[in-house]
């Protein structure tokens, strides 16, 4: 009990106050993280890692889930040595040439504009397969464009709202996804075949890596704390909130893969178009109040979905905020709804557009690595940034840097009792 | 503007000063707020005269003359209204006092009403005053104010006793196990059941009065130490920037100071039960009174709160967090059964057990009208019995009922125009808006069914959901005094969910919830070892715990 006393962030009499800027603290950054990966990836995992490591894709999904969690620790620490900054601040900053403000932003934009455009195409593709789902499976004759439309309408209203709701919606939503996921994966398991699972660890090692990058792309979505991070706690321990943030769905996607792979077998699951529902299926409520519970899973899944598109919706939004200066980001939000529903009804089928998902879904690795990678390096190198002191850039460090040490400083509210 | 007010105010003061000039054509406020000023007169006539310019020839406003003492010459008058005091006190403890007990009463010209007001008039409470503005207000409330001429100050006397109702248990928020208490009407009586539960010294009772013409008596009960600032002087702050003509119900505050007026649930919370009020206290909230009702408001509010009553505590805490959790699918069952059926029954037929839903298929076979306006049909009878049975005189009530239910019910199925399926969604939908121990929770439930029942007739779940994320989302964005609406849920404090979905035991809940920042976070402590029972070894376990708390 002391234990949860101690994990329970400290409120502060700031949490009454308007004025003082919102900051997320860590468990909601690990949520936001969790929300946003368990996505559409999981109606399809089992069969994409199932195709290329075979019986071993349950593996392969555990060890997708640890890489991710190492890219995950270089953008943690990249975004902790700046505090109070997000992508567009630090990238910015660190590439800015002496006092040269112009070309910093003109030499940070590549990045910045790389990370937009994975976004804004994620919005769309995340729009388009779910849509794509709720039409072949349950609403047969409800169009398309009116599913898709509804879904980025309600992902809309999140947006306008300010980044402190964001937070709390993935906060609440997060057990109402990870628990029916959870149950669904542990209750499929009674029509489960052990021999679907054997031989174990029998590997054709090139298939098994490259179901491993597959399933490590299944966990994007860990990026967003570039944009996110920003609003983070300093104090505590980030980096453990946020690799929690990744483990969750780590746990959970290997659960359903496991879980596909010993009811159906490899074979059978490579024929699949959507293996997770098609585990749905098999599984029995007991009592037998409800029958067929796929329709049930989808109206879970929906909040999985809208949580990995708000989030995504929203992450662009504040970055294209950030590069324009602006105030809010409301207007952004209104001009991209339209170009998200007329990117997302683009592919002509679902065929293309699981194509156009692996395609994205390597770009998104690409980013998700080479580029926090490339900008580390370079904040080491340039120490923080600190030897071009940037007038605006370094008020705004000196801002966090108090709020951090402040935070530091601030004898938690709750002391541990003693029993 | 201020120019023409001050020019009013110095006309004022010279009428005062016994120049009349004519003033017949001031607004009401400036006359009031002039009024406010005007300090009293030396001679009677003359604060007669003004007290009748200002109260009017009103019926019930009583002028007594008398003569004051042994002394004879003095001439005394006691102004109150009729109905609001007490004879009696009158009677015999201001003019028989007034009129024959005098004795030393000192030379003419000195303060005779001061005298009086020492020796003369045993009555509890007493105020010596010189402005004519209070003596108008404490007429108007009840009290009687006593001149006497040649003095140019008012002896205001506590004569106050009025019909009022006893405490009775209250209607709306009966519990099996608790006390059968409940708020009145007067704000005393109200402020006095607190204090009767709570001998805490730090108890502070902060009195304004609101609205301009009603000066409705606001009570703000907070307890000092425990309650966080912040929160206080932001309620203060609200209520003290009210401006209304009057207050008639606590509901005119809750309305004019809570955050957020277009949402459809409560952001206040209000109880006739004073323990609930009081647990509500020591929680570290704030309680505002209003006098005149029954009705006090909570603030802040947080949303679990709304499905939590009293008994909950008063019973152990298995059966606490059972009913609890009862009460929870309750209120699910009132938002969500009747969308729950459109979905099924239009949408998702495979997901019914196959026998059942060859069974509703033959009810609904009669059935003229898609299931959303079968719904929709029943769902709003059912709210109009519902509205008429509260209408309706007591006895009278129930049956309304129970012919509405049945009959209506059990007719409507046999005329073909709703499925019986329907009529047990139904029943079931109202019985369980019924459980919710809040009124003003359960209303907004009751409001969001209908929406959500057209969604569930576009959309199917997928609907049902995507309303409910909205829904979500709403609710994560309200705010009650700074208090985020969904804590403890979000922002997750384990510590405070204790008390949220269950109910764990007293003595694991051994801090108030920090989410409302109480200064004083400790609320139980672990019994130290008697005496007589320690060993060796509890006793290095008790010199560690006796240590003092840390607190705030």
């Amino acid at each position: 009990m002391n234990e949860a006393i101690v994990m329970s962030p400290t409120p502060s009499d700031e949490d009454l106050d308007d004025s003082v800027p919102f900051r997320m603290n860590n468990r909601q950054s690990g949520a936001l993280i969790a929300s946003t990966i368990i996505g559409v990836g999981v109606l399809t995992l089992p069969r994409s890692t199932a195709s290329y490591a075979a019986q071993n894709g349950w593996i392969s999904a555990l060890i997708g889930s640890v890489f991710a969690m190492l890219l995950l620790s270089l953008i943690s620490t990249l975004v902790r040595r700046h505090p109070g900054m997000s992508m567009v601040g630090f990238t910015r900053q660190l590439l800015t040439p002496g006092r040269h403000k112009r070309i910093g932003l003109l030499l940070a934009l590549p990045f910045l504009l790389s990370y937009a455009l994975y976004w804004t195409s994620g919005t769309a593709l995340v729009a388009r397969i779910f849509g794509e789902v709720v039409t072949t499976t349950v609403l047969k004759r409800t169009p398309l464009e009116v599913i898709i439309g509804t879904m980025l309408i309600t992902a809309f209203i999140l947006v306008m709202h300010d980044i402190e709701v964001l937070v709390r919606v993935n906060e609440v939503l997060l057990p109402l996804i990870v628990i029916p996921l959870a149950i669904i994966g542990l209750s499929s398991l009674q029509s489960a075949q052990l021999v679907n699972l054997l031989p174990m660890f029998q590997v054709n090692w090139w298939g098994f890596l490259k179901g491993t990058a597959l399933s490590t792309t299944s966990y994007l979505g860990f990026e967003m704390l570039m944009i996110f991070g920003a609003i983070g706690e300093q104090s505590g321990k980030p980096l453990r909130y946020h690799l929690l943030g990744v483990a969750v769905p780590g746990l959970v996607y290997s659960l359903i893969v496991f879980s596909g792979i010993a009811v159906f077998g490899v074979d059978e699951l490579e024929l699949l178009a959507w293996p997770t529902l098609e585990l749905v299926k098999t599984t029995e409520v007991p009592g037998l109040i409800l029958e067929r519970l796929e329709s049930a899973f989808l109206a879970v899944w929906v909040a999985a979905v809208f949580t990995t598109l708000g989030n995504l919706y929203y992450g662009t939004c504040t970055m294209l905020k950030e590069i324009m200066g602006l105030k809010h980001h409301r207007w952004i939000a209104l001009a991209l709804l339209p170009l998200f529903y007329w990117t997302s009804l683009q592919a002509p089928n679902v065929q293309v557009l699981f194509e156009l998902m692996s395609r994205w879904d390597l770009f998104g690795l690409f980013n998700a690595s080479v580029i926090p990678l490339f900008l580390l390096i370079l904040s080491f190198m340039r120490r923080h940034g600190k030897e071009t002191p940037h007038p605006e850039n370094e008020a705004n460090e000196d801002r966090a840097a108090t709020a951090a040490a402040a935070a530091l400083s601030d004898p938690p509210e709750m002391p541990m009792q003693k029993e | 503007m201020t120019a023409g007010r001050q020019s009013i105010l110095s006309r004022l003061h010279n009428r005062h000063q016994s120049i009349r000039s004519r003033v017949l054509d001031q607004h009401f406020a400036d006359q009031l707020e002039g009024m406010e000023n005007v300090t009293l007169s030396e001679s009677l006539d003359e604060n007669t005269k003004q007290l009748k310019f200002i109260l009017g020839q009103s019926q019930d406003l009583v002028y007594r003359f008398f003569q004051l003492g042994p002394i004879g010459d003095k001439r005394a008058m006691l102004v109150y209204i009729d109905g609001l005091v007490k004879a009696e006190i009158i009677d015999e403890f201001v003019i028989q006092s007034g009129m024959y007990d005098q004795q030393n009463v000192p030379a003419a010209n000195a303060n005779v009403l001061s005298h009086l007001q020492i020796r003369g008039i045993p009555v509890h409470e007493s105020a010596y005053i010189e402005l004519l503005g209070d003596a108008v207000h404490a007429i108007l409330c009840g009290d009687g104010a006593l001149f006497v001429d040649g003095d140019a100050h008012a002896l205001i006397v506590n004569i106050r006793g009025w019909g009022m109702r006893n405490i009775s248990e209250p209607a709306t928020e009966s519990v099996v196990r608790g006390p059968r208490e409940g708020f009145t009407e007067t704000l005393r009586t109200n402020t006095a059941l607190i204090r009767r539960r709570l001998k805490d010294p730090m108890l502070r009772v902060e009195q304004l009065q609101v609205g301009k013409r009603s000066r409705t008596d606001v009570a703000v009960i907070y307890i000092e130490g425990l309650t966080n600032p912040k929160i206080v002087k932001e309620v203060l702050k609200r209520i003290r920037s009210i401006d209304i003509d009057a207050i008639l119900e606590s509901g005119y505050i809750e309305q004019l100071i809570q955050d957020n007026g277009w949402t459809p649930f409560p952001l206040m919370q209000n109880t006739e039960r004073p323990d609930k009020a009081v647990s509500h206290l020591l929680e570290g909230k704030v309680v505002i009174i209003s006098d005149g009702t029954p009705f006090v408001l909570i603030a802040p509010a947080v949303f679990t709160q709304f499905y939590h009553s009293p008994e909950d505590y008063y019973e152990r805490f298995s059966i606490g967090t059972l009913i609890r959790l009862i009460r929870i699918i309750s209120m699910a069952m009132a938002l969500l059964l009747p969308s729950l059926y459109i979905a099924f029954s239009s949408f998702h037929p495979e997901m019914i057990p196959s026998r059942l839903v060859i069974a509703m298929a033959a009810g609904r076979s009669t059935v003229p009208f898609p299931s959303i306006i079968e719904a929709f049909l029943m769902e709003v009878t059912m709210e109009i019995l519902r509205e008429a049975s509260v209408r309706l005189p007591g006895p009278i009530g129930p049956t309304i009922g129970i012919v509405g239910a049945l009959v209506v019910g059990q007719a409507a199925v046999q005329a073909g125009i709703v499925s019986p399926i329907m009529v047990i969604v139904v029943a079931l939908t109202t019985i369980g808006s019924f459980a919710s121990p809040s009124y003003s929770a359960a209303i907004a439930l009751r409001m969001l069914r209908f929406p959500i029942m057209i969604a569930a007739a576009l959309f199917g779940l997928y609907g049902i959901m995507l309303l409910l994320i909205i829904i979500i989302i709403h609710l994560c964005w309200l705010k009650s005094f700074g208090v985020p609406y969904l804590s403890p849920l979000t922002p997750t404090r384990l510590s405070d969910l204790k008390d949220t979905l269950i109910r764990t035991p007293l003595n694991w809940m051994k801090r108030r919830p920090a989410m409302f920042l109480p200064r004083d976070q400790v609320r139980y402590n672990k019994p130290q070892p008697s005496d007589g029972e320690q060993t060796g070894e509890s006793q290095d376990e008790r010199s560690d715990s006796h240590e003092p708390h840390p607190i705030g």
